[in-house]
């Protein structure tokens, strides 16, 4: 009887110390004063091997159909992992080629995915840019096959799941792994917070016409906000994008997107869901006399914001100071060698 | 001491000593009573001409309920039923003693599986029932062609699902069943009998449309 209860304990022990797994460990971080993830770890525990893999998917065209472009052809790191050029790409599906690269800072946080919000978690996100919708079937089976008959993810799968068959399951999570660990929080701002850095006049000020008329949406620390917003933008009418009611069909959330991060802002040029604005200039002129009145507009956004010139510079060089050199040439996110 | 008698109970009390005398019911597609074949032509009673290509959908949470009311699970996890693939075509009763009383299931995809990231097995996205643009499983994925279908080659492709909400598409089967039972059937007669391919040739995406047609699928299943 003695020994049936030491065994119990024991595997009471085990079990314990399996779930003392906290989102922090030695590859991801709690910046300082930042509100906990949203990012599920405990399914998807971090460890180097399967930050690796992820990193080498990243950056391998072989998770194209036709292995000509891989996510970093249009996640570039230096512009924030979001994309300069605003042409079509090859061989996908051309509802990509709609909607402008989102910038991948802080995904850890994020409640969803898209510029509609249309994906409710990291480990499927990845599946829209593989997959061709029309031939969805074919197209991630031949994927996995090809990672299956590869010596080097075999073995990079193997050291990062141990025992495990690779999956699509698995290529997800190792992607997850990756993509979560770019954070950003290093910026001007930050180290102001910190108390490393002071900000010029210009930039305080500009801080605080931002707390004024933007902070209610791109909220702080991460600048962003899981909410869907209707920030006064004039429709396409080729791209005709209703944003959030594509999703939940409901005519409230007509054009209404999400709210982007605006960290890195300054390099994740051009701007908004479709790219229209080629500078923050552009951006800042849109929000104090661009608003174009609509049912579903938002609130914060109803009254002009009647900024002059001076505003608008110092509110630019407020949104440079978001800009975090040690993110955008941190050499952990780089091409793996 | 009683607590290790308890264990070996319940370690004893996995096995079945009892023999049941079926072990699972077939699954057999049918079209007004007859096996769904491929490329045979079928008439609806709406008059829409039609062939099938592809059906597949899921059922989760499989439990067989007795007279008394008593539920037994028989398995949770969502298994995917694939015309194309005949080992998926059997409902096993893994082990679970079927007599008198009523076979309950859910069709499609609980909730949790879509909110959750990627899963294996039956779940696994190569499968071909995960949506890309918009998080959550396909739970019934019929495909086809029909003259009557105004898209491009005539095909027909219903893609239904949806667990937010009101576009909440999962639903609930209940069928009596016996010892004798063999098979369960589901003709698509009915489903395709309630629409018109002219005007509803393609749902790709949930909504009220996706939950009507999967109530309507619902109707389709019996155990003969
Ligand atoms: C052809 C260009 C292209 C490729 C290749 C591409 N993406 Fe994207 N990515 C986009 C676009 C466009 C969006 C925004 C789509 C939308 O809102 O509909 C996006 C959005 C994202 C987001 C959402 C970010 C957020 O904040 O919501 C993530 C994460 C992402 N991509 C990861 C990847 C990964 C991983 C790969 C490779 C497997 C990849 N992308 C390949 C263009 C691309
Ligand atoms: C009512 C909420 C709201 C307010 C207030 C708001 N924004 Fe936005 N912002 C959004 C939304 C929503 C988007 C995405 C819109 C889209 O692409 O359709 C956005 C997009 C942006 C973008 C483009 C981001 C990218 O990655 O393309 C910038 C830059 C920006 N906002 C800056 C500002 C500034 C500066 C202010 C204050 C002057 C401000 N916003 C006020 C909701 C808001």
């Amino acid at each position: 009887m003695k020994s049936l209860l030491l065994l119990l304990f024991s595997f009471l022990l085990i079990g314990l110390s399996a779930f003392r797994y906290s989102e922090e460990n030695e590859y991801f971080t709690i910046p300082k004063g930042w509100p906990k993830p949203h990012y599920n770890f405990k399914g998807n525990p971090l460890t180097q091997a399967g930050i690796q893999l992820g990193r080498q998917l990243f950056y391998d065209p072989i998770l194209s159909r036709d292995s000509s472009i891989s996510c970093a052809s249009c996640h570039l790191q230096a512009t924030g992992f979001a994309h300069v050029d605003h042409e079509l790409s090859h061989g996908i599906d051309n509802r990509i080629g709609t909607r402008n690269a989102m910038a991948l800072i802080n995904l850890a946080w994020n409640e969803s995915f898209m510029w509609d919000g249309g994906i409710n978690h990291l480990d499927v996100q990845s599946l829209a840019p593989i997959t061709h919708p029309a031939e969805m079937d074919a197209d991630l089976e031949v994927i996995v096959k090809r990672l299956q008959q590869s010596e080097k993810y075999s073995n990079l799968f193997q050291k990062a799941f141990p025992g495990k068959p690779i999956t699509s399951p698995l290529l997800f999570k190792a992607l997850s792994q990756f993509m979560v660990t770019l954070v950003s929080a290093n910026s001007k701002y930050d180290q102001q917070k910190r108390g490393e850095y002071q900000f010029t006049a210009s930039e305080s000020k500009g801080y605080q016409l931002f707390q004024q008329h933007c902070g209610s949406c791109h909220r702080e620390p991460l600048f962003s906000s899981s909410t869907y917003e209707n920030n006064g933008l004039s429709v396409d009418p080729d791209l005709k994008d209703i944003g959030r009611m594509k999703i939940t069909q409901d005519p409230k959330d007509s054009l209404r997107f999400r709210v982007p991060t605006l960290r890195n802002i300054q390099f994740t040029f051009p701007y908004m869901h479709d790219g229209r604005f080629q500078n923050l200039n552009q951006v800042i002129r849109h929000y104090n006399s661009g608003i174009v009145p609509h049912k579903t507009l938002s609130k914060p956004l109803e009254k002009p914001m009647r900024l002059s010139d001076n505003d608008r510079v110092d509110l630019e060089s407020f949104l440079r100071t978001l800009s975090d050199p040690s993110f955008l040439y941190n050499t952990n996110y780089s091409y793996p060698k | 001491m009683n607590l290790s008698w308890l264990l070996i109970l319940c370690l004893f009390s996995q096995f079945n000593w009892g023999q049941s005398a079926q072990d699972g019911l077939s699954i057999q597609l049918l079209f007004e009573n007859q096996p769904l074949e491929k490329e045979k032509q079928y008439i609806t009673q709406s008059g829409d001409t039609l062939t099938f290509d592809k059906v597949k959908f899921y059922i989760s949470n499989v439990e067989y309920i007795d007279t008394k009311g008593n539920s037994t699970t028989i398995h949770e996890y969502p298994q995917l039923i694939d015309w194309d693939k005949p080992e998926s075509l059997k409902l096993d009763f893994n082990s679970v003693a079927v007599k008198e009383g009523w076979l309950q299931f859910t069709l499609g995809v609980p909730l949790e599986y879509n909110t959750n990231g990627a899963f294996d097995g039956d779940l696994d996205p190569v499968l071909g029932m995960y949506w890309a643009w918009q998080s959550g499983y396909i739970f019934i994925k019929m495909e086809g062609h029909s003259p009557s279908a105004p898209t491009l080659k005539h095909k027909f492709q219903f893609h239904l699902g949806g667990y937010a909400g009101a576009m909440n598409a999962l639903t609930q089967v209940k069928l009596p069943i016996h010892e004798q039972s063999k098979s369960l059937t589901v003709d698509l007669a009915p489903f395709f009998n309630a629409i018109q391919l002219q005007t509803t040739p393609t749902i790709m995406v949930p909504g009220s449309q996706a939950v009507t047609l999967s109530q309507t699928f619902n109707s389709c299943f019996r155990i003969p």
